[in-house]
């Protein structure tokens, strides 16, 4: 049976290797090594690879004549036993490796619940091995400066496969997050055997990360098949149930994290009533999920508008201008101006500005104020009121380092059947600041 | 209709329809919480308001939602009432925390909102004295009923936005949770690997300030030097990670890993 083993990495000469306990052939493409560990402590016939590095220089060339793995050479089913078929990527892809075996670094002896079935080599001090490597607390130190030197060595500079044990009472120290794939505490034994069963476990999070964001918010039915992930990893997902299981949990991790960044619902929500600010049309046009929050929204809201209440930002300027004023009541509306003041931050892929809001709207007891911003940049407030409304409305247009806010009282005239109205020019945007707001305060009848 | 736990879940992975059924499941919930309150305040022109802000807390309640904490229905209903209640102290002119602390700390003494003492009621929430006298006399002012709910639901802990807490974490991990909260604003800006290697190595994302101060004040809050990218670049210097795609991205996940393993435990 001919078994075709596609490792295009070199590997590291280990102590071992330089005490004739391992055989290095090349492998199928010629370049890079195919181990063949012979050591007597160690599971005899297993294959191991390394991610690319450097080291290559330091090998002596391949001698002449095929090798076991390369291209259309069998390899004798007998004396190697390969879990699976896997492949490494070249630069810029995920790696897979292709056999597992596994290492721990700085025990002084097998926990007493270190489960049965999980392998317990203790590793050199002076190198890493191949493999990953479970790492004891008290050698956190020590580790960090072999896997510093080990990343040193690579051209990608990435570090070496590690977990981190950590035995009842210990904590896991802050500076070594960077290190360790996962952090797995003594009695989490099930974790530990199934984050370290299958050789590619450890990198499935990382190609999670190939993922684009739409793929990650419930387009796809099986997520894993997206063309962005190496082949490799799509055919081992397929098969293996303890990745897909692991995937599923770096795909939850990763949804959690951009929704973290994602505008928060109220937001969304004045975003849907035509007050959002201009960098959430941006974010909603990429983000999926927040893309159905805000259909959602709008189906529940109908888009129409609400009353913005008096947020805690504006509380401030209002007190100012209540003093000013003589006014003593909160404004029944107020209509932070900033998002039509605002110009669109650049991003990487940031949509033109004119994209932005051109209006704010907000209602109370009857009465909606419609601020609008005009290609030349020109605001204008447009009131509408029911005839039930009062008649009279204070205007108040006020910024934080204005001395004197600008005041307009407004009456409201006929402009449709049972409809009051009126128009009002403002002023040119340029000549506000963000921050700046319009406060609406509907005066008494006699007023 | 389907279970409230399933939707909570089909609803996270981005299901429209999903989010349609939670709507439908927990309308009577939202609009009778916003009805309550509403009258108790005496504002029924704020119903449909709170309304609004009652199914912004149902969003919150979806993002929330880690079915290993419990069912979705009692979460749902709890960060429902949260957010009428917040979305009313806002209409009040009130940072709903700080309502919310002085409101807590008289219903713990005992007292109500006109016999209580704004000193001690400053000990207790760490407030001014004149910042809780302001919140009292607005609550008294307020045309309320006498049988004002003085004590709050209990906070479901949507206070602070995510990513706030999130950064807040980062910054208990030092430099590497600076640089992670580095990526994370590159990567959500939707730079690929390589070009967040080419950035750091050599050149500066276009108007880095301006877009964090619009996009993501957060970060500037938390981490004030990530405005300025030379000392971003600088801190960058020290790996890991190399500036390669392949150990920016290993880092990435490793460090997301943690982050949202302390996250998990603070919210």
């Amino acid at each position: 049976m001919a078994c075709h083993i596609q490792v295009p990495l070199p590997y590291l000469p280990s102590e071992e290797a330089q005490a004739g306990h391992v055989g290095r052939h090349r492998n199928r493409r010629g370049t890079g090594w195919v181990r063949r560990d012979t050591s007597s402590r160690n599971r005899p016939g297993v294959l191991d690879t390394l991610q690319r590095g450097p080291w290559v220089a330091h090998l002596p060339p391949a001698p002449p004549g095929p090798r076991f793995g390369q291209v259309g050479t069998p390899l004798p089913p007998s004396r190697f036993r390969l879990r699976g078929r896997a492949t490494l990527e070249g630069k810029g892809g995920t790696a897979v490796s292709t056999v597992h075996r596994l290492w721990v670094l700085g025990f002084p002896e097998r926990p007493p619940d270190w489960p049965a079935g999980l392998p317990f080599n203790p590793c050199s001090p002076h190198s890493l091995p191949p493999g990953p490597v479970v790492v004891h607390p008290s050698e956190v130190a020590h580790f960090i400066e072999l896997a510093r030197r080990a990343a040193s060595h690579t051209e990608s500079g990435t570090l070496p496969r590690a977990v981190l044990y950590l035995p009842p009472g210990d904590s896991e120290p802050p500076e070594a997050a960077a290190y360790f794939d996962a952090v797995v505490r003594a009695d989490e034994t099930d974790r530990l055997v199934r984050l370290l069963t299958c050789p590619h476990t450890l990198s499935v999070h990382e190609w999670v990360e190939e993922l684009p964001r739409e793929a990650l918010f419930g387009v796809l039915e099986v997520p894993w098949e997206h063309r962005n992930l190496p082949g490799e990893a799509r055919e081992h997902l397929t098969r293996c149930r303890v990745c897909r299981e692991e995937f599923h949990q770096a795909l939850q991790a990763r949804r959690r994290l951009l929704r973290a960044l994602c505008p928060e619902p109220e937001a969304l929500a004045r975003y849907a009533t035509g007050a959002g600010a201009a960098h959430l049309a941006h974010h909603v046009d990429r983000c999926p999920a927040c893309r159905a929050e805000l259909a959602a929204l709008q189906r529940e809201l109908g888009g129409e508008p609400r009353a913005v209440p008096l947020k805690p930002e504006l509380r401030p300027l209002w007190d100012q201008v209540a003093t000013l004023l003589g006014v003593r009541r909160l404004p029944p509306i107020a209509v932070d101006l900033s998002p039509l003041l605002a110009t669109l931050p650049l991003a990487a892929k940031s949509l033109p500005e004119t994209q932005g809001p051109q209006s704010l709207r907000a209602q109370l007891e009857g009465v909606r104020c419609t601020v609008q911003r005009s290609p030349e940049g020109l605001l204008w407030a447009a009131l509408e009121a029911d005839l039930q409304a009062p008649r009279k409305v204070r205007l108040v247009l006020a910024s934080l380092h204005w001395t004197q806010p600008q005041e307009w009282l407004v009456e409201l005239r006929p402009i449709a059947p049972g409809r009051l109205g009126a128009t009002l020019f403002l002023g040119r945007a340029e000549h506000l600041e963000p921050g700046a707001a319009l406060f609406l305060v509907p005066e008494p009848t006699d007023a | 209709m389907r279970d409230p736990d399933h939707l909570a879940l089909q609803a996270q992975a981005g299901d429209e329809e999903a989010y349609r059924e939670l709507f439908d499941l927990f309308r009577p919930a939202v609009e009778g919480t916003a009805h309550k309150v509403a009258e108790r305040w005496r504002r029924r022109d704020l119903e449909a308001d709170l309304c609004q802000e009652g199914f912004c807390g149902l969003l919150h309640a979806v993002r929330n939602y880690d079915p290993v904490k419990g069912p979705f229905q009692p979460w749902a209903f709890r960060h429902i009432g949260w957010a009428v209640k917040s979305g009313l102290y806002q209409f009040l002119g009130l940072e709903p925390r700080e309502a919310r602390a002085v409101l807590k700390a008289v219903g713990n003494l005992g007292h109500t909102i006109d016999d209580t003492r704004p000193d001690e009621i400053a000990r207790i929430t760490g407030l001014d004295v004149e910042k809780v006298q302001a919140i009292l006399a607005t609550l008294r002012t307020e045309p309320a009923d006498e049988a004002v709910e003085l004590v709050d639901l209990k906070d479901p802990g949507a206070g602070d936005p995510g990513l706030l807490v999130l950064l807040r974490v980062c910054h208990g991990l030092g430099a590497d949770g600076f640089k992670f909260a580095v990526l994370l604003v590159l990567r959500d800006m939707e730079y690929g690997w390589d070009e967040v290697a080419g950035l750091l190595a050599a050149s500066s994302p276009g108007a880095w300030t301006r877009a964090l101060k619009a996009q993501y004040p957060s970060v500037l809050e938390v981490f004030p030097d990530a405005g300025d990218w030379p000392a971003v670049r600088n801190t960058f210097r020290t790996p890991p990670p190399a500036l390669t795609p392949e150990a920016l991205r290993q880092f990435f996940c490793r460090l997301r890993q943690r982050i949202l393993r302390a996250y998990g435990a603070s919210a």
